[in-house]
Order: C-alpha cells, then structure tokens, then sequence
C-alpha cells in the first residue's frame, strides 16, 4: 500500500506540487519560482524517503529539503505558524492525488484499504509538520545562544585606562562559567595589550558562590604570573565575606575599595605622578 | 630533546626556552640551573617562557622545585612571559607569585630586580 502512494508520489510529482504551490491560505513571502525548488526538492525527499521505508526524521536528503525550505521562509520574513501551516497544506493535494487516482483507475478498493492511505498521508504530513517545527527551533535556539555569546562578550569588556593599565569591570552576577569565560578573555588581553596593572573591578557584582570566589582569585594569581599586576576593586561586603570564609592569604591579594583608588595605585606602581597644575 | 641554554648574563643567569617544554628537558634544565646557580651565585634566575605554549603538571611542578631550590641558594626565580594557558598551569599546582617574581618580558625582569 505504501508502494501505491510512493508510485503515485513519484509519477504525479508535478501535480502534486503544483497544487502546493497554490495552496490560498499561505503568504507568498517566497518568489514563485524559488517556493516551487524548495517544495519540489521536500517532494522529493519524501518520494526517496518513503522508497528507502526507513523513518522520515532520519532521512537525510528530506531533512536537508526541510531546511532549506524553513531557512529560507524564516529569512524571507515568514512567520513560524505561517510555514507550519505551508507544511501541513501539502496533506490537501496528496489526499487529491490518491481520489482522482482512484476515480481515473476505477480500481476496487476496499473501503478499509482507502481510509488507511488517507491515514498514512496525514501522518506523512504530521511528520513532516514536526519536522519543520523542529528545525525551526533549532534555529532559534541558534539565535540565542549567539545572541548569549555576544552579551557574555559585552558584559567584561576590557578597557584599556592608560598605557599598559587595564580595567576589566564585571557586571552582573558571576557563576563559575562565565568567570572562566572572563579570565580568558583577560588573561589573552593582558598578553596582547602588554599590560602591566590590570584593575579587576567586581563593585557591580553583588554577590559570588565560593567556587567563584576561588576562580576570581585565581585569574589574579595567573595575571601576577604572567608578570602583570592584578588590582581587585570595589569588592562587596558579601563577597568580602565569602572570601574570608574561604581563607583566602590576604597577602598577595591586592585590593582597593574604588577604580578610581586602584587607578592611583597603578599610576603610582608605574611611576606616573597625578597633581593638579596650579594657576 | 633540545636542551635549554642556561647562560650567565652579568650577576643574572638567563634561561631561553625555545620550543615546547618536555619532561625530558625540563629535568636537565633542572640539573642545569642548580649547577650553575650554585656557580655564579646569581641574583636571580630569568626563566623565558614566551615560546611555551603548554605546561602540564609535571613540568609545573618542576619550575616550582626550581623555584624553591633557588630560594634556597641565595637567590630567586623571575618567571618570563608567561602565556595565559601556562600561567594557569603554574598558578593551578600552586605556584604563587609571592615566591617567585614575575615579568612580561626580560628587560621588565631587569629592571625589576635591579
């Protein structure tokens, strides 16, 4: 039976896509000419597909179709609901397909026989529904996870104050994954823009687990290795807290209360003199 | 296996690592600085680390033995150049920066000690 549909698939192709091509309800956000590749490659895929028998999710070339045809409405401006609803159309035209097949053959067949074709291409167009959705969100899954790259990125910029000084201010709460992120960010900077002083300002962090509180540290102990200094400014009473409790040797830590302070410092460690110009 | 040069430079001792640090190597860099600090009585040992782009555990805690055995002799390390991945290495087994002295590059290391 599955053979009947696939036979009818691939010698009724054109009709079929034809049909889809002009299905009413769906916005034309594609040209013509591009919507009509894209559904006859998916028509295609499915005609391979069934043929192989196999699951129509593990279909590579249908997959492929599927794709495309989503990327390209998605760029195009398309709605999700508007491309899901292009998808399940194609049920119309197939269902079409199958009664004038069986008007023009005038062929027996049972009651039972029909109804099950007619199941099978609702289910064919569930899945390929399902699909479309699921590349759909895999895509914006994509978006975010760019769009999470890229705040991570703006979130410890590092800035260079002044000749060989740095300043790395870090915003927002910190979790052991992004301090690994920033302390790669830093450390490459501190070789590339040949610091000397780095200022780590934390005052716009409120609050740190110890396992960050441990990395922070360890971020200033891997610039000080790298023969850079590392000033930590504006720590905040519960991060001062935290690392008190992980008895931290304070010793080799070198802190400041404000950018402003670890600015001095750093002016003063590399030898520049700050003094207003009397008048 | 490339040795490391160790060579006397006025009252410092200058270890140019070239290439990549192997287990190999660094044990007769080992051999190598404790000879001749203990010859020349240095006021530190400049160990260059701008070509090495990977320290494992081993090769850290050789540099931090070195360290200590330089203490020891009157003297102290000054770590080069050090990359980020290798700074993390050294700081990871515990290699801190108050026992050794750190510089970007060797004239930094100089005119720190100096």
């Amino acid at each position: 039976m599955s053979e009947t549909l696939n036979g009818l698939l691939e010698r009724h192709k054109d009709l079929v896509l034809d049909a889809w091509c002009s299905i009413e309800e769906v916005e034309d956000v594609l040209p013509a000419d591009q919507l009509r590749d894209v559904l006859s490659d998916v028509l295609s895929g499915l005609a391979g597909a069934l043929e192989s028998g196999g699951a129509l999710e593990d279909d590579e070339e249908l997959l492929v179709a599927v794709d495309t045809l989503v990327r390209a409405r998605g760029r195009a401006g398309a709605t999700d609901l508007d491309t899901a609803a292009l998808v399940l159309a194609m049920k119309r035209p197939l269902v079409e397909l199958l009664r004038d097949h069986v008007v023009a053959r005038n062929k027996h067949q049972t009651a039972a026989e029909l109804v099950d074709e007619v199941v099978q291409i609702g289910d064919i167009s569930d899945q390929l529904g399902l699909m479309a959705m699921r590349v759909h969100l895999q895509q914006q899954a994509l978006v975010i996870a760019q769009q999470r790259e890229e705040m991570e990125e703006l979130s410890a910029p590092v800035i260079r104050l002044w000749d060989g000084i740095l300043a790395l201010p870090v915003i927002g709460t910190l979790d052991s994954m992004r301090t690994q992120r920033i302390m790669e960010t830093l450390l490459t900077d501190v070789r590339r823009l040949d610091a000397e002083v780095v200022v780590l300002d934390v005052s716009s962090v409120p609050v740190v687990d110890t396992a960050t509180a441990q990395h922070l540290l360890q971020s200033a102990r891997a610039v000080r290795m790298m023969g850079a200094e590392c000033i930590i400014s504006g720590i905040q009473p519960q991060i001062a807290q935290t690392m008190v409790t992980l008895g931290i040797d304070l010793a080799e830590l070198e802190t400041s209360s404000s950018v402003a302070s670890a600015l001095s410092t750093a002016f003063r460690r590399r030898g520049f003199e700050v003094r207003r110009e009397a008048r | 296996m490339t040795r490391v040069p160790v060579v006397p430079l006025g009252a410092y001792l200058l270890a140019t690592v070239q290439s990549e640090l192997y287990d190999s190597s660094v044990t007769q860099l080992e051999d190598d600085i404790a000879t001749l600090a203990a010859a020349h009585e240095p006021r530190a040992v400049l160990l260059d680390l701008r070509a090495v782009h990977v320290v494992d555990a081993f090769i850290a805690h050789a540099i931090d033995r070195v360290a200590q055995l330089l203490v020891l002799l009157g003297s102290r390390l000054v770590i080069v150049g050090a990359r980020p991945a290798v700074a993390l290495a050294l700081v990871e087994i515990g290699l801190s920066a108050t026992h050794v002295t750190t510089a970007a590059t060797v004239e930094r290391a100089m005119e720190e000690i100096s």
